[in-house]
Parts: C-alpha cells; sequence; structure tokens
C-alpha cells in the first residue's frame, strides 16, 4: 500500500471500521512509517471526542427551537421598556438606614451601577458599629425600616457617600431627635437631626398630612433667621414605606429655634419645636 | 425601528444562533421537557442580552451554561412549593461545578459536530455512533467503500478543526 492508500483509510482505521484484512495491510505500512503513524494517532484524538456526545446530543444542538428567537425577540422589546423603568426608579431613590441613634443615608447614583449592592453592605457594618455608641434611644421599630428619601434632596454630604470614611463620622454624631403636632388638624412630624461638616443635616417624617399635599420645610434659627429647607409632595407611598425626607441647614443644630412645615400657600402644617424639647 | 434596536435585535439573534442549540441540548438534559427547557433558553438568553457587561472577558458558553442549570434549580424549588429537602432526587442529578466545565466541553463537542458538513456527520454516525464497518456503511449509504473511507478521514480532519476553533484541540 501506498501512503496515500494509507492515509485515507487511517480515519475508518482510527475508528475501527475496517475489514479485519485491509485493517492488517494497514497495520503493517504503519510499523515501517512513522508519518503515517503520527497521522493516525491525531486521528485517534479527534476520534476520542466522539464518545463524549451521542447522536440525540448532535441533533439537539443542530435544531434550538427558532421559536424561542421569536419569544426573545418580542420580549425584548417588552422589556426593555420595563428596565427603563426600573432604571429611572433606581436613580431617584436613597436608602437611609437607622443603626442605634445614628443615621446614616446612602445614596444610590442610578448610573452607578453596583451601588445599590453596596448600599446594603455600607449599612449593615454601620449598624453593627452603631450600638457601641451612647445615644439616645429611637423607636426601635422604625429603626429597622430602610426610609426613602425625596428624589430631589439636596445632596447631604458626607454621610450620603458610602466610603469607609462617612460612618466613622457618623459614629462621633450626635442624633438627635425632635416632634411636634398640630393639636388642631392632628398633622404631625419627626424631625432627626445630626451635624455635619457644612451644618445640620434632617431628616423629617410626617404623618396624616393628606397625600398630594406640598410640604415646605423651614428652619427657623433662635435669631429669626428662616432658611427654607426643601419642598416636597407627600404620596401614598411615602407613608406606606415610611420614608423619610432629607434635607440639611446651614445652621447648627444650637443655632435652631424650630423646625416649621408649611403647605404651599405659606400655612403651618406642622411645627417642630427644638428649644422647648431640648 | 431605531438603529438601536436593529443592533439589539442583531445581538439577540447573534446570541441565539451562536448558543441556542447547545444551550438547549444541556437544559433539555436537565429538565427532561422541551417545553421548560425552551423557557429556560430564552430567560438566559435574555439575561446575557441584558448583561453584555458580565459577558465581556469571560467564557460566555460558562457563564450561560451556569445562569441555565441555576434557573433550572430554581423552577423545580419553586415548582415544589415546599422547602426543597435534603436528598431530593431531581436535585441530585443536577451537576456540581467542575461537572458544569465537561457539560460545557461535551456541548461544545455536540456543537462541532453539528458545524460538519451533512455527508461528513452522516458517515460518522454510520461508522461510529452505529459501530458500522465500512462495507456496512457503504450499503447503508448507498456509497462505495472508498468514499466511506475517504468521508471518514475527511470527517475527521474537519472535526479537528472545529474543535480547535471551540477551543478544544485534540
Amino acid at each position: 500500500m501506498t501512503c496515500e492508500e494509507v492515509r485515507i483509510a487511517l480515519g475508518a482505521h482510527a475508528l475501527g471500521a475496517l475489514e479485519p484484512e485491509e485493517a492488517l495491510e494497514v497495520d503493517h505500512h504503519l510499523a515501517t512509517c512513522e508519518a503515517c503513524g503520527a497521522e493516525l494517532l491525531e486521528l485517534e484524538g479527534v476520534s476520542s471526542f466522539l464518545g463524549k456526545v451521542s447522536e440525540r446530543d448532535v441533533q439537539l444542538v443542530a435544531s434550538p427551537p427558532r421559536q424561542v428567537l421569536d419569544r426573545l425577540l418580542n420580549d425584548r422589546a417588552k422589556r426593555t421598556r420595563r428596565g427603563r423603568v426600573l432604571m429611572a426608579v433606581a436613580s431617584s431613590a436613597a436608602v437611609l438606614v437607622v443603626g442605634g441613634t445614628v443615621w446614616t443615608a446612602i445614596q444610590t447614583s442610578g448610573s452607578e451601577s453596583g451601588s445599590s449592592a453596596q448600599a446594603p453592605a455600607a449599612a449593615s457594618s454601620q449598624q453593627a458599629d452603631a450600638p457601641a455608641q451612647d445615644y439616645d434611644s429611637y423607636d426601635s421599630a422604625e429603626q429597622a425600616q430602610p426610609l426613602r428619601t425625596v428624589p430631589d434632596a439636596r445632596k447631604a454630604e458626607p454621610s450620603q457617600s458610602p466610603t469607609p470614611a462617612s460612618p466613622r463620622q457618623l459614629k462621633t454624631a450626635n442624633g438627635r431627635e425632635f416632634d411636634g403636632e398640630n393639636e388642631a388638624t392632628d398633622f404631625y412630624a419627626k424631625v432627626l437631626v445630626w451635624p455635619s461638616d457644612s451644618g445640620t443635616e434632617l431628616g423629617v417624617q410626617v404623618r396624616r398630612i393628606p397625600v398630594g399635599e406640598t410640604c415646605n420645610l423651614v428652619v427657623v434659627g433662635v435669631d429669626g433667621r428662616r432658611e427654607t429647607a426643601d419642598t416636597w409632595v407627600i404620596s401614598r407611598e411615602d407613608y406606606r414605606d415610611k420614608s423619610l425626607f432629607r434635607s440639611q441647614t446651614t445652621m447648627t443644630l444650637r443655632e435652631i429655634d424650630r423646625f416649621e412645615i408649611l403647605d404651599r400657600a405659606g400655612k403651618t402644617l406642622v411645627e417642630v419645636d427644638v428649644k422647648k424639647g431640648n | 425601528m431605531s438603529a438601536a434596536g436593529t443592533a439589539d435585535e442583531e445581538l439577540v439573534k447573534t446570541l441565539f444562533d451562536e448558543h441556542a442549540g447547545p444551550l438547549y441540548g444541556y437544559v433539555l438534559r436537565l429538565t427532561g421537557d422541551s417545553g421548560k427547557a425552551e423557557d429556560v433558553v430564552q430567560e438566559t438568553l435574555l439575561r446575557a442580552w441584558r448583561h453584555p457587561d458580565a459577558l465581556s472577558g469571560k467564557p460566555i458558553r460558562a457563564w450561560l451554561f451556569t445562569v441555565a442549570r441555576n434557573l433550572v434549580v430554581d423552577q423545580h424549588r419553586a415548582r415544589k412549593a415546599r422547602p426543597p429537602e435534603i436528598g431530593d432526587e431531581a436535585l441530585a442529578v443536577l451537576p456540581a461545578d467542575d461537572e458544569l466545565e465537561r457539560a460545557v466541553e461535551s456541548w461544545a463537542v455536540a456543537e462541532a459536530l453539528a458545524a460538519l458538513r451533512p455527508e461528513h456527520r452522516e458517515v460518522l454516525q454510520e461508522v461510529y455512533y452505529r459501530g458500522r464497518s465500512v462495507k456496512e456503511a457503504s450499503a447503508t449509504l448507498g456509497i462505495p467503500p472508498g468514499t466511506v473511507k475517504s468521508r471518514t478521514y475527511y470527517a475527521l480532519r474537519a472535526l479537528k478543526l472545529a474543535l480547535e476553533e471551540r477551543g478544544l484541540a485534540p
């Protein structure tokens, strides 16, 4: 047999399909031909892969269900829309977690992927640290609630940044809580305050003020200064989620006399006295 | 449709063309139910489409198989509507992580075989999978024995190339 004749038979030989006489002839040639021997080894290497799959496997792979592609193309359009909605929610939501009397706010920045995953981690480490500190106690049922801030709340650095530095800063902060009630209307507000580099950070929670009402938070100083901190509209979700409206003022706690929550017309909805309750 | 929409559609089609076959084969083996397998393949490819960044720089096939496997496990648990029990038979047959690698490999082999020209695939089916001799295959396929031999040879050479393309060089 010539090399050429042998070569063409080597595939069948590697799979053990040659008739016995021909197989013998090929083996005889291989005993003296190194090149053909190398070729056989190579083909045997390839054929060893055949045992990893069945005929049925090959059929399955060759015929993926085309209807899945159609469904994918339909689904894709739908999910694109839903994805956008979710993205919009994520970019406006901020998470605030309370641990002990220390308030830690972690602002999720919607454009930055993975920020929502960072937030719980940062928050839980903060919660773990907090009990060591001796602070006034807050309602423990509400401490466990993740609170949402108003989307347009002003940035309250540094506590909104989930960097390792901020928990330490906050740990030394003396968080305080004040509340007030409008006896005539039964409207209630609670204001949480803690010092920041630029003044005081605020968290406001209201009750019984009607959904849809516009609230203007005004900080009134002991010297009579009035500073409008923030405006927001109360939504049903705010009550359900026990949202905390985040804000800040340039006044220090010492300088603050009271907080006023006014409606759009400037009428007082509820007043929270700081000096009286301090 | 917008340019971005068309690009999206192309990406979905590409994902499907390149991976749906092996993925479907793999999932069908896990679920034993073609309808469920289709759902899992659909969801897996959709996730790949939605997270292209999760795929960049990673072996995409292993990622897809992992997602699909997890979906099968989740589906199974959800269907049971009760806490999974230790020694659960159906969960026990699901592959462990090291088996995942083997699954990825063997489905890539199936894919390489499926990519061969029909006459090459056919001759390997006869000679290897059905254990026929050259003479028998010649009768079954209605081609001369010399053609069975040469086709077998070229089929294995082509398979070697197809395996190499998939990072499975023998």
